[in-house]
C-alpha cells in the first residue's frame, strides 16, 4: 500500500518537469532550425506551377525521398502506439514495421515506374486514366480523405496530445493548434519540396533522439538480457478487484504474455497470428505504401527511376529501427514501472491515466519524463514534435493535393494554376479546423491499444483498395465495371465488421466486448485477407463478364505496357480537353483585366506564384515531357544489389526474432 | 486483527509474486536464435538463387524467339534456298512465338522484362555477324538448345537435324 502511495506522489511531482533553460532552449533552437530549413527550400524550388507545388518540381534526390518516406511514416502514434503495444503484448507489433521492408520494395520496384509513365500527379487520377468514367476516382479521393481524419490524423494528434499532457502538463488544445499552426504554416508556404527538406531534418531529429533514449532505458533496466529475463515478471502490485460484484481480474490479464519475445503466435490463440502478421500486414502495407497519395507523391517527386528505388531501400533500412527504438523501450518501461504502465485495476489506471481501460499507451512518455536528464528531455520533445509535425505535414500536404487535383477540378475545371494552388493551400487550412474539431472526439473514444485502433480500421477499409490497385497494374483485363464493384462490395463487407465492432466497442480483458462470435470472432488481419481475396474475386468476375479496356487506352498504365512508346489515347481525354480549354480561356481573361498594385505582387512573390509567364511556358511543355523510367544500367545493377542485401536482413531479423 | 490481516495479506502477494516468478518465462526455442535467422537468410538466397535460374531459362526460350523475329530478312532467303520443312518449321515457331506472347501478358512482368533486355541483346549478337553461315549456325543452336517440351519444338528440334546431315 505505501508502495503504491508513493509512486503516485512520484507521479503528481513528475508532471510539468519541462520549463529549465536547458531543455527550453533546445526546443527553441529545434524549431528555428526547422522554420529556417522551411524557407531556404523555399527559395530552391519554383512554387508557381503545379509540378512545382505538389510534386517539388520532380528534382528530389534520393536521400531526401527516403528520409521523407521514413518521416512521413513514423508520427506521434508510432511512438505511443509501438511503445504502449509492445508493453502489452511483446515484439509482435514490430512486425508490422518489418513487414514494411519488403512492402516498399514493391513500391520502388513494381508501382512506381507505372505511376512515373502514366504521368499523374494523385492516386485518382491514375485510376481515372486507367479505367475511365469518374466514379472510381471520385469514390478513392472521399475514401482516402476518410481514412486520413479517422486513422492518421486523429491518432498523432491524440498521440501529441497524450505526450504533451504527460511531459509538459499543458492544456492540449493550447498545445495542439500550435503545433498544428506551425505545422501548418510550412506546410502552405513551401509546398512538397519544403516538406521534403524538413522531413530530413527530421528524420535525424527523430533517429538520434530515439537512440539516446533507448540507450539510456537499456542501462537503466540493465541490459538486453536483463530485459529478456524481467519482462516476464513485470506485474503490478495492485491485481485485486476493487469491486468484485462488478468484475473479477484472471492473471492473464496483467501477467505478461509467454510468447513476449515471438514475432510469429500461434494462429488461434495469440494476438497477432502469424498468418496474419505476414499476409494480414503485407496487404495493409500494400495499400499504405503502394496506394496511398501520401507515401506515393513522395516517389514520384523523385529525379529518376534509380532515385525512387534508392530511397525506397534507405526508407527500409530505417524501418528496421522501431523495433528497437520504440517497442524495446516500450517493454522497458513496463519492467520499469509496472505499476503505472501495466496497471490492470480500472480504478487505479483512471488515476494513473485518466482511461479506465489500460495506461500501456503512457509508456514512451513515461520514459521520457523520468529517466532523461535535463536538456535530453528537451530533445525527446523535439523528437516527439518531429514526428508529429512530419507526419501531419505530409497529410496534410497530401489531402490538398487530393482534394485539389481530384475533386476541386471536377467542381470548376477552368481553374488556373494559380487558383489550384490558392485552393491547396485553403484546403490545408479547412483540414486543420477539421482536426482540432476532432480532439475531443479522440478524447472520448480512448481506447487502450492505440496502434491496435489504427491497424484494425485500416484492415476493415483499406484491402479492397490495394486489391483494386493490384489488379489495376499488373491485370490488363480489369475494366471500370469490376473495380467499381468490387470497391463497393468490399467497402460493404468491411463495414459490415467494423460498424458493429464499434457499435458493442473493443472491450478489455477485464470487461470483454459482447460483439457475437459471428461478426468480431475473426482476427481483424485474417478479415483484411478474407476481403482482400474476396474483393480480388468479384473484381475479376465482373471484369470478365463484361468488355475488356482496350490496349491503345493502356499503353504506360500498366505494368506490362510500362516501356511501351505508343501514344494512348486517354479514356479521360475528352473531359482533359474540356478542362484544358476552359483553363486557358481563363487565364486569358485573367491576363487581359491584371492591374498589379505593389503589395499585390509582395503577397504573390511569398505565396509563390512566379508571375504570369511561368505557368504558361510549363503548360505546352507538360504533355510533351514523358517521364522517363529508363535507368543507367551500372545503377540499375547497384540499386537491385543492395535491395537484395536489404531483403537478406531483414529475412535475418525475422528469423532471429521468430 | 489488522496486523494480522496485513501479515497474511503480505505473505499472499510474496507467494504470488515468486510462483510468477518461477513461471516458465518464455516459450521454449527449440534453436538458437541466431539459427534460426541463418536459416531463414539461406533459405531466401536460395529462393533468390531459383528465381534467378527460372528467369534466366525464361531468358533463352524469348530471346530465341526474339532474335529469330529479328533475323527475320536473312532467315527468308536463307529458308527460300534450303526448302520447304525447314521454312515450314521456322514460320510455326514465329507464330507460336507471337501468339505465345500475346497471351502471356498478364501476370508475366519478368517475362516482359527479360523480353526486351535479350531483344536487345540479340540485336546486337545479330548485327555483329555478317555470314550466313553464322547466322544459320547461331539459330540452329538456340533451335536445338531448346529443352521445352512442347511437341512442335520437337519437331523443329528434329526437322533442323535432318537438316545438317543433309548439309
Amino acid at each position: 500500500m505505501s508502495h503504491h502511495l508513493g509512486a503516485m506522489e512520484n507521479l503528481s511531482s513528475d508532471k510539468g518537469t519541462i520549463n529549465n533553460p536547458a531543455d527550453i532552449a533546445i526546443i527553441v533552437g529545434y524549431f528555428i532550425m526547422v522554420i529556417s530549413v522551411g524557407i531556404w527550400s523555399m527559395f530552391r524550388t519554383n512554387r508557381g506551377t503545379v509540378g512545382g507545388y505538389f510534386l517539388a518540381g520532380r528534382t528530389m534526390t534520393w536521400w531526401p525521398v527516403g528520409a521523407s518516406l521514413f518521416a512521413s511514416n513514423i508520427g506521434s502514434g508510432h511512438f505511443v502506439g509501438l511503445a504502449g503495444t509492445g508493453a502489452a503484448s511483446g515484439i509482435a507489433v514490430g512486425g508490422f514495421e518489418w513487414n514494411a521492408l519488403f512492402i516498399v520494395l514493391l513500391l520502388g520496384w513494381l508501382f512506381v515506374p507505372v505511376y512515373l509513365t502514366a504521368g499523374v500527379i494523385t492516386m485518382p487520377q491514375y485510376l481515372k486514366k486507367r479505367f475511365g468514367g469518374t466514379r472510381i476516382s471520385l469514390y478513392l479521393s472521399v475514401i482516402s480523405l476518410f481514412l486520413y481524419i479517422f486513422t492518421k490524423i486523429s491518432v498523432d494528434m491524440f498521440s501529441g496530445a497524450v505526450f504533451i499532457q504527460q511531459a509538459l502538463g499543458w492544456n492540449i488544445y493550447v498545445a495542439v493548434i500550435t503545433l498544428l499552426l506551425i505545422t501548418a504554416l510550412y506546410t502552405v508556404t513551401g509546398g512538397l519540396a519544403a516538406l521534403m527538406y524538413t522531413d530530413t531534418f527530421q528524420t535525424f531529429v527523430i533517429i538520434a533522439g530515439a537512440f539516446v533514449l533507448t540507450g539510456f532505458s537499456f542501462v537503466q533496466v540493465g541490459g538486453y538480457s536483463a530485459l529478456l529475463a524481467k519482462y516476464s515478471s513485470a506485474t503490478p502490485s495492485n491485481f485485486s478487484s476493487m469491486d468484485p460484484q462488478r468484475y473479477n481480474i484472471s492473471p492473464h490479464c496483467y501477467t505478461p504474455r509467454q510468447d513476449a519475445f515471438n514475432l510469429l503466435r500461434d494462429p488461434t490463440t495469440g494476438d497477432l497470428p502469424w498468418p496474419g502478421v505476414i499476409f494480414g500486414i503485407a496487404i495493409v502495407g500494400g495499400w499504405y505504401w503502394c496506394t496511398d497519395q501520401v507515401i506515393v507523391q513522395r516517389c514520384l517527386a523523385a529525379r529518376s527511376l534509380t532515385h525512387v528505388k534508392a530511397g525506397c531501400i534507405m526508407c527500409g533500412y530505417l524501418k528496421l529501427l522501431p523495433m528497437f527504438l520504440m517497442v524495446f523501450p516500450g517493454m522497458i518501461s513496463r519492467i520499469l514501472y509496472p505499476d503505472e504502465v501495466g496497471c490492470v485495476v480500472p480504478e487505479l489506471c483512471k488515476m494513473v491515466c485518466g482511461t479506465e481501460v489500460g495506461c500501456s499507451n503512457i509508456a514512451y512518455p513515461k520514459l521520457v519524463v523520468s529517466i532523461m536528464p535535463n536538456g535530453l528531455r528537451g530533445l525527446m520533445l523535439a523528437v516527439m514534435l518531429a514526428a508529429l509535425m512530419s507526419s501531419l505535414a505530409s497529410i496534410f500536404n497530401s489531402s490538398s493535393t487530393l482534394f485539389t487535383m481530384d475533386i476541386w477540378t471536377r467542381i470548376r475545371p477552368q481553374a488556373t494554376e494559380r487558383e489550384l494552388i490558392i485552393v491547396g493551400r485553403v484546403w490545408v487550412l479547412c483540414i486543420v479546423a477539421i482536426s482540432i474539431c476532432w480532439i475531443p472526439v479522440v478524447q472520448a473514444a480512448q481506447s487502450g491499444q492505440l496502434f491496435d485502433y489504427i491497424q484494425s480500421v485500416s484492415s476493415y477499409l483499406a484491402p479492397p483498395i490495394a486489391s483494386v490497385f493490384l489488379l489495376a497494374v499488373f491485370v490488363k483485363r480489369v475494366n471500370e465495371m469490376g473495380a467499381f464493384w468490387g470497391l463497393i462490395g468490399g467497402l460493404l463487407m468491411g463495414l459490415c465488421r467494423m460498424l458493429p465492432e464499434f457499435w458493442f466497442g473493443t472491450g478489455s480483458c477485464i470487461f470483454p466486448s459482447n460483439c457475437p462470435y459471428l461478426v468480431c470472432g475473426v482476427h481483424y488481419l485474417h478479415f483484411g485477407i478474407i476481403l482482400f481475396f474476396c474483393t480480388s474475386v468479384l473484381v475479376l468476375v465482373v471484369s470478365y463478364c463484361t468488355k475488356p479496356i482496350e490496349d491503345q487506352h493502356l499503353h504506360r498504365l500498366v505494368f506490362s505496357l510500362r516501356h511501351s512508346k505508343e501514344e494512348r489515347k486517354d479514356l479521360d481525354w475528352e473531359q482533359e480537353e474540356r478542362g484544358r480549354r476552359a483553363q486557358r480561356e481563363a487565364e486569358e481573361r485573367i491576363r487581359e483585366k491584371e492591374a498589379k498594385s505593389g503589395i499585390c505582387h509582395l503577397v504573390r512573390r511569398f505565396c509563390g506564384g512566379g508571375g504570369s509567364e511561368a505557368p504558361e511556358q510549363d503548360a505546352p511543355e507538360a504533355p510533351e515531357k514523358l517521364p522517363d523510367i529508363s535507368e543507367d544500367p551500372v545503377w540499375k545493377y547497384t540499386v537491385d544489389a543492395n535491395a537484395l542485401i536489404m531483403m537478406t536482413v531483414a529475412v535475418f531479423m525475422w528469423g532471429y526474432y521468430a | 486483527m489488522g496486523k494480522l490481516c496485513a501479515v497474511t495479506s503480505c505473505l499472499l502477494l510474496t507467494v504470488s509474486a515468486a510462483a510468477a516468478q518461477t513461471a516458465q518465462p518464455q516459450i521454449e526455442r527449440l534453436l538458437p536464435q541466431w539459427l534460426t535467422g541463418i536459416i531463414a537468410v539461406s533459405a531466401f538466397l536460395f529462393l533468390v538463387f531459383v528465381t534467378l535460374l527460372v528467369k534466366k531459362a525464361w531468358c533463352e526460350k524469348p530471346s530465341r524467339k526474339t532474335a529469330v523475329e529479328s533475323e527475320s530478312d536473312r532467315e527468308n532467303e536463307f529458308v527460300v534456298t534450303n526448302g520447304n520443312t525447314y521454312e515450314t518449321n521456322l514460320d510455326t515457331i514465329r507464330r507460336k512465338s507471337t501468339v505465345e506472347s500475346a497471351r502471356e501478358n498478364e501476370f508475366e512482368n519478368t517475362y516482359e522484362t527479360t523480353l526486351e533486355m535479350t531483344g536487345r541483346k540479340s540485336t546486337v549478337e545479330s548485327t555483329g555477324e555478317n555470314e550466313f553461315g553464322n547466322t544459320y549456325e547461331t539459330t540452329l543452336e538456340m533451335v536445338r538448345s531448346k529443352e521445352d517440351p512442347n511437341a512442335f519444338d520437337n519437331l523443329a528440334f528434329g526437322s533442323a537435324d535432318d537438316k545438317v546431315t543433309s548439309m
